[in-house]
């Protein structure tokens, strides 16, 4: 357990700044917005460090002050992405760079609590209670959100929809 | 199979194009958040939980309602559905703006989620409190800080003021609840689980009931009161009210199974109506999405959906006609509408639309250079004071105010 010491702490994050990273990555879906909110929750974490030892489950609250920092840079203004702007469509380089681009935008445009779900539960294998405690919400709630995430990207991409089933 | 396993292979599957790992070598700083994270540690505070000021005083600059006729928009026009914007009355618009960082007595990042018609009283988010994980909230009267609101749970936010400067929110604890702040006291607002989003001068405050994004449109006739749920049509299962007008006409969204909302009013005679899908370039919207009501003016975007695309457009609507007014595309995306009509939308900038359909945007906050995303939650009913904040690469959370002649 970590006892608020400094030599703690930076063992603590060089241990998992690659772990963080890539959650940082999948929640945003760009390497620099990533790194921005790592430096965010590890400055957060550091101006708690000296209270830590309370903390039951560290790699919990960490992560969930990682979420907390992605909500609220994207809080009221994830529905902005593109408007006014027509979207670029440069020629893909290979299909697979089109459909990750097209699957990005689409889960932009759903509300940032259901981004978060949506990425948290599929992308990162997270059980249902974890990413309940990340949001600070009830298990309930993390399930109609992914519901409601996934019928907003359906909606949002089109039905019946091919694009990331592999069949 | 049951749904839920349904769900969570399709959700897997879907999503699978986009794992992966962040390229290049991480920017993390692990120095610079030991030195950051030490600052925030030492950060001066204002006395927290305890209110400063009296907030039972009326803010009395110009009158809830008291509006220039210079700034009154033109008289009722046909409502305009084509791209062009309405080029009728002669520029009157806001003068002069300019923006200033409000307030926060050390603390490096802030928000700012609501404000009252009055354009005295604000609202915001302080980012943390040494060592808490609490988000302290604050309010600011004329531009400074006026009194601290510890308000229980996390994501805590007072979305709304009036004139009086009582202020409505929730918190996430862990579901949703209710609050309404008012003579420098915080009190959870009765029906269990739900959000209080606004509230008018009378004290009426609008919202919803039940689980976040899930609940159902209702209203307080008082902050004292039992809530009472708003009609809603058959078949519709899910909404909530956005905003409530001065004659307490209430404007909202309604959504049936597995579809999402579309504006609702709720009339102050006590009728309701669907609003109607305004026509975008020749095709009905698939949805409204009002954002404010103001006056007996509702603003908000259209949302025209197609099998591969979603795309909004502006429009502001007017109660007592039933007609839509598609905005200029340079107002950006309507957030807030003065009582005179003016409406404050966002796109690149903050940008007001003032009568005749002129645009002005506000000025950019100086700090924020690198693809800043402006956020507006408040606007005056003179349409001369807005406030908001702004994100950017080279920024976190700044709270801002406009002020215009």
């Amino acid at each position: 357990m970590a006892d608020g010491s400094d030599p703690e702490y930076v063992a603590y994050v060089h241990g998992r700044a690659a772990a963080l990273r890539r959650t940082a990555y999948l929640l945003c879906g760009d390497t620099h917005q990533a790194d921005d909110l790592v430096q965010e929750t590890i400055t957060k974490l550091y101006a708690r460090w000296p209270r830590i030892g309370r903390v039951d489950n560290l790699d919990a609250y960490v992560h969930s002050i990682l979420v907390r920092a992605f909500l609220d840079e994207k809080r009221r203004g994830w529905w902005k992405v593109r408007l006014g702007v027509p979207p670029e469509r440069p020629a893909p380089p290979h299909p697979g760079v089109e459909e990750r681009a097209m699957l990005r935008a689409a889960l932009t445009r759903v509300p940032p609590r259901q981004q978060a779900v949506l990425v948290l539960r599929f992308l990162c294998d997270q059980p249902v209670a974890d990413v309940a405690r990340a949001l600070g919400c009830s298990e309930g709630t993390v399930k109609s959100q992914t519901a409601h995430g996934l019928a907003a990207l359906r909606r949002i991409l089109g039905n019946p929809l091919e694009i990331g089933m592999a069949r | 199979m049951t749904k839920q396993a349904d769900d969570e292979e399709y959700g897997v599957a879907l999503l699978r194009p986009l794992a992966g790992e962040p390229d290049g070598p991480a920017r993390i700083d692990v120095a610079r958040a030991m030195r950051d994270g030490r600052r925030r540690r030492l950060s001066r505070w204002w006395a927290s939980g305890t209110a400063v000021v009296a907030l039972t005083a009326t803010a009395a600059a110009g009158g809830t309602l008291a509006f220039s006729a210079a700034g009154r928009p033109a008289p009722e026009r046909a409502p305009v559905a084509t791209t062009e914007p309405p080029v009728t009355a002669a520029p009157a618009g806001p003068r002069d703006c300019r923006v200033t960082r409000l307030p926060t007595d050390g603390v490096r990042k802030a928000l700012v989620t609501g404000g009252d018609p009055t354009g005295t009283w604000l609202a915001g988010r302080t980012y943390p409190k040494r060592g808490s994980m609490s988000y302290p909230l604050v309010l600011w009267r004329d531009g400074k800080l006026a009194a601290s609101v510890d308000m229980s749970g996390s994501d805590q936010s007072l979305e709304d003021l009036n004139s009086h400067g009582d202020a409505v929110g929730f918190s996430f604890d862990p579901e949703i609840k209710p609050w309404s702040y008012a003579e420098g006291k915080l009190t959870a607002l009765a029906g269990g689980e739900g959000a209080a989003v606004a509230l008018n001068d009378k004290g009426v405050i609008v919202g919803s009931l039940g689980p976040a994004y899930e609940g159902r449109p209702a209203r307080w006739s008082s902050r004292t009161a039992q809530p009472e749920s708003l009609p809603m049509p058959a078949g519709m299962t899910v909404g909530t009210a956005v905003d409530i007008d001065e004659d307490g006409t209430v404007v909202g969204t309604v959504e049936g199974k597995n579809r999402e909302g579309s504006g609702y009013l709720w009339l102050a005679d006590g009728t309701a109506r669907k609003m109607p899908l305004p026509d975008v370039d020749g095709t009905k919207a698939t949805m409204f999405w009002p954002e404010a009501i103001r006056n007996g003016w509702v603003v908000g975007r259209s949302v025209v959906d197609t099998k591969r695309e979603r795309s909004f457009a502006p429009f502001r609507y007017r109660v007592s006609t039933g007609r839509y007014e598609r905005l200029p595309a340079d107002a950006g995306l309507p957030q807030r509408v003065a009582a005179n009509g003016w409406v404050l939308g966002t796109a690149r900038l903050p940008v007001i639309t003032s009568a005749g359909g002129v645009t002005t945007e506000l000025p950019a906050y100086p700090k924020a250079a690198a693809h800043p995303d402006y956020l507006i939650n408040s606007y005056s009913d003179d349409g001369l004071v807005a406030a908001g904040y702004v994100i950017g690469d080279d920024i976190q959370n700044q709270p801002l105010l406009w002020r215009c002649r």
